[in-house]
């Protein structure tokens, strides 16, 4: 590999010739068919056919992952260390540091970001095909066994989205600035973590050509273990997702916990940190426990595991279990960061302290803590029993508590405010309007004589769209429109954003509010055809997703002109006093042209307190 | 600032209890769900109504402090000065605190464990009528153990008004659940194991008047999952008798015409109902 020397004077390789992700691809490629040839060979010495497509495509997985790795920059610039031979730097300059194992948090959080905004549109099309399958009664454009393949991939993509977009983006890239680090604890994991991501795109879209899946993301036994070959891509991807939570995530909690700057105590940490703390946290707890769901599931697929099958001593409803263990803390994983968007916001655009922040960090940690034991609110139909009943009914209804906190935070911190209503500011006060629908609804499915008729239903359809939606996704377009300026040195434009913003807010509530009306009379969730007598608002709800759908249409222009034409955002366009804003946007390859020093509150806006923090011995800049 | 602050707060008082009153207006006046026809019902109903009036006080306070806060102190530019130095109120923090707690209890305790329990004690009544259900991908196998009918796929399911029936639900391959929504009760159709829910029928009725009357399959179970449903009919004792002992006759054998591929409009699930076809694109 050549070793060139880039603009920073240090010697860095991918600089030149086929870009490292595509020479991954080749090198996946290659260890794909060493572990097929391995797997048929070893099934021929067994005495079996030679080819059986699940076996094949597992073992030649776990190869090809490998070669991919090595191949995208794993074996310069880590694994020549381990056989004690030098290792080099991947810094090109220029767009080809987006396309090889970049270990610098902001290439990274770019990385994430700009592949999450993708999957998210390519996710939402796909819920404009579903809506228009809706539109009326009857096949429409697919039919059921093309609606329900439609339907579960964009229900993986959209989780995968939800769960890792906000946190990918912007936990990486703001989350180390926020607390004044030079970078995340480990920079390699980071790479690694991003790097999972394409082998996950490249099993869905291969799923596609096995007749996909039908068991919507949740992947449910028996149907799981009984459908197309594509489940076992589903099982696949969704395990390599959970890996790059996890190692992901031990980065977010290491670096919060050990690479604040000086002054920077706990009672000083921004609350978006917080929420990245904790998401950390929640990932890196409960993400096995789906990754040992699908395990069984593939087990049961091609060995004959039986862990679920009731005939030979299984049990489908461990599925159920075990599946929920992780899902459940995965949706407050969802929610979460952009909490902590929302709170990040409100007081730069109220121009007033983050109200109860003590509250507001307690409402997250009590959220955190709460997510651990409610699993079983998904399975009351089940047959679990009157005393699990009752058990996962308390809980349930407990995580209202810690979740009111973050509204307490919210109005309190917009009362009396100096109320300046940018684009980051409408979407956050619109995640207090949609997440405030989505809570409240969420009661009535905690409370098992309302959820034996609610569950299963569109009252659960909209009720998690109002939650991963309307606060999740919002969140990410909140932080978008906020911390783009720092990202890019470029201001987004206004006036398309407001666009953006009333559009896709309308929009969300017309298509999501009448779900809730649809669940109650009778529409059960993932079906392809209705009653003749839903058939009205299922059209007028598919209207209005297109409409919502048209929305991203004027983000899309907007971000992509605006990044290469915006107006120069300088250092702090927002006047906010978070550690992110004292550094020149975008930041210099170490953040900050001095060090950061944290000697007051995050959000001591209107007080005579000091500065939050301080950048000493800087050479350029604001202060 | 602080009789300033004083005329804010009544103002918002104010909106609050207008929301609140439009808002229970709105969920006492008007009628969101669908015909209930079980006695088990009335409890879900009971739940759902009683969640809905709790609910709107609570989202009309946030939403009132909101469309306030927007209205009263929005700014035109960028604001000049910071507003007050406002990081925390212990009194209003801790009420709304303790009165978030009092609200889940509340809440969990009625109508969450007392509608539970009395719904468990519904489900333990000794039933008049047990009907196997039996899901398979996709129709409804019934089975009535005490006259000795089977029907393979029916066209309908009929019930008699006013008696006590168990269902135990079963599946001979994926999970299905049963769901009629004008008897409001769920449960899961697990293979390997058998599920039941006690319901009483209180008013006749059938799907053709009125689709709330349909067993309708509620766990996604595959391709055919959205038109799995059976036609419900609540009847008179007579009635069903009449029905049982023609249904007994063993008329049912061979109505392959009434298979849900057929029942629906072309949607093709014969073809696509081959879970293990490869390169099929649907």
């Amino acid at each position: 590999m050549a070793t060139t020397i880039s603009g920073t004077g240090t010697p860095t390789i991918g600089s030149r010739g086929l870009p490292f992700a595509f020479r991954g691809l080749l090198w996946g490629a290659i260890g794909f068919l060493a572990g097929a040839l391995l797997t048929a060979g070893v099934r021929v010495l067994l005495g079996y056919p030679a080819f059986a497509l699940e076996p094949v495509v597992v073992i030649g997985y776990v190869f090809g992952l490998s070669g991919w790795f090595l191949g995208v920059g794993v074996w310069e610039t880590w694994a020549r260390g381990w056989l004690g031979r030098e290792t080099v730097a991947y810094k090109p300059d220029g767009w080809r540091r987006y396309f090889g194992f970049h270990q610098d948090h902001k290439v990274i959080g770019i990385q994430y970001g700009v592949t999450f905004i993708a999957l998210f549109l390519i996710a939402g099309l796909l819920a404009m095909f579903m809506r228009a399958e809706l539109m009326e009664t009857g096949r429409t454009i697919f039919g059921p066994a093309g609606y329900n393949r439609v339907m579960s991939l964009h229900g993986l993509m959209m989780v995968l989205v939800a769960v890792t977009a906000v946190p990918g983006a912007f936990g990486n890239y703001v989350m180390p600035l926020q607390i004044g680090a030079e970078d995340m604890a480990f920079p390699r994991l980071n790479a690694l973590s991003y790097w999972f991501w394409p082998p996950v795109a490249i099993l869905l879209l291969a799923s596609q050509f096995v007749g996909g899946w039908d068991t919507g993301w949740t992947g449910y036994v028996p149907l799981a273990v009984v459908n197309r070959p594509g489940q076992l891509f589903y099982a696949l991807a969704f395990i390599t997702a959970g890996l790059s939570s996890v190692v992901a995530a031990v980065n977010f909690v290491t670096t919060v916990v050990k690479m604040r700057a000086p002054g920077m105590t706990w009672r000083r940490v921004p609350i978006f940190t917080w929420a990245i703390l904790f998401t950390g946290i929640l990932s890196l707890l409960f993400t096995q426990a789906v990754a040992v769901a699908l395990a069984m599931t593939i087990f049961d697929r091609i060995v004959g595991g039986a862990f679920f099958d009731p005939v030979l001593g299984g049990l489908p409803v461990l599925y159920q279990h075990i599946f929920w263990f992780y899902s459940h803390p995965a949706v407050y994983v969802m929610v979460l960061p952009s909490l902590g968007v929302l709170l990040e916001i409100l007081p730069v655009f109220s121009r007033k302290p983050l109200f109860g922040y003590k509250w507001a960090v307690g409402g997250i940690i009590g959220i955190s803590a709460l997510s651990a034991v409610v699993w079983a609110h998904h399975m009351f139909t089940t047959d679990i029993g009157v005393t699990t009943k009752i058990g996962f009914m308390l809980t349930t209804e407990a995580i209202s508590v810690p979740t009111g906190l973050v509204f307490l935070s919210a109005v309190g911190t917009i009362w009396r405010g100096k109320l300046w209503l940018k684009t980051p500011m409408l979407f956050a006060l619109a995640i207090v309007f949609n997440f405030l629908i989505g809570g409240v609804t969420g009661v009535f499915l905690s409370d098992v004589p309302a959820d034996v008729q609610l569950q299963d239903t569109f009252w659960v359809v909209a009720h998690f769209h109002y939650t991963i939606v309307g606060a999740g996704i919002f969140g990410l377009f909140a932080g978008i429109y906020y911390w783009f300026p720092k990202m890019t040195g470029r201001m987004l434009d206004e006036r398309l954003g407001k666009i953006h913003f009333w559009m896709m807010f309308l929009g969300f509530n017309l298509t999501f509010l009448p779900m809730f009306w649809l669940g109650l009379n009778g529409m059960n969730r993932r079906i392809a055809d209705y009653q003749p007598s839903l058939e009205g608002v299922n059209t007028f709800v598919s209207l209005a997703g297109f409409f919502l759908g048209a929305s991203f249409l004027f983000f899309i222009w907007n971000a992509v002109v605006s990044w290469r034409r915006g107006a120069p955002a300088g250092d702090n366009p927002w006047g906010a006093r978070t550690l992110e804003w004292l550094t020149t946007s975008p930041p210099p390859e170490l953040n900050f042209d001095g060090e950061p020093e944290v000697t007051g509150d995050p959000y001591g806006y209107g007080t005579d307190g000091p500065a939050h923090a301080i950048v000493r011995g800087e050479t350029g800049g604001e202060g | 600032m602080g009789g300033d602050g004083r005329r804010d707060l009544v103002a918002t008082g104010v909106l609050w209890v207008i929301l609140t009153a439009l808002g229970e207006w709105a969920v006492l006046g008007t009628n969101m769900l669908p015909t209930l026809a079980s006695r088990q019902g009335e409890e879900v109903d009971g739940a759902f109504r009683l969640l809905m009036i709790y609910s709107v006080p609570v989202m009309a306070f946030v939403l009132a402090v909101l469309f306030y806060s927007v209205i009263r102190w929005r700014v035109e530019g960028r604001p000049e000065e910071d507003g007050p130095p406002l990081a925390d109120h212990r009194g209003f923090s801790r009420t709304w605190f303790f009165v978030s707690v009092g609200l889940a209890a509340l809440l969990f305790i009625h109508p969450g464990v007392t509608g539970l329990l009395a719904l468990e004690r519904e489900m333990k009544e000794e039933p008049d009528l047990v009907v196997e259900l039996t899901g398979v991908q996709w129709h409804w196998d019934v089975n009535f153990p005490e006259h000795g009918v089977t029907l393979e796929n029916p066209p309908e399911l009929v019930l008699p008004v006013g008696s006590t029936i168990r269902f135990d639900l079963t599946s001979t391959d994926v999970i299905h659940a049963f769901w009629v929504p004008a008897f409001r009760l769920k449960q899961d159709a697990i293979p390997g194991q058998t599920n039941s829910v006690t319901i009483t029928p209180l008013e006749t009725g059938s799907y053709e008047e009125d689709d709330a009357f349909r067993l309708q399959c509620a766990e996604l179970c595959g391709t055919g999952h959205a038109r799995m449903f059976l036609p419900v009919r609540v009847v008179d004792q007579a009635e069903f008798e009449e029905w049982l002992a023609g249904a007994g006759m063993g008329p049912m054998e061979g109505m392959e015409g009434m298979d849900m591929g057929d029942r629906g409009d072309g949607m093709g699930m014969g073809d696509e109902g081959d879970g293990m076809k490869m390169g099929d694109e649907g």
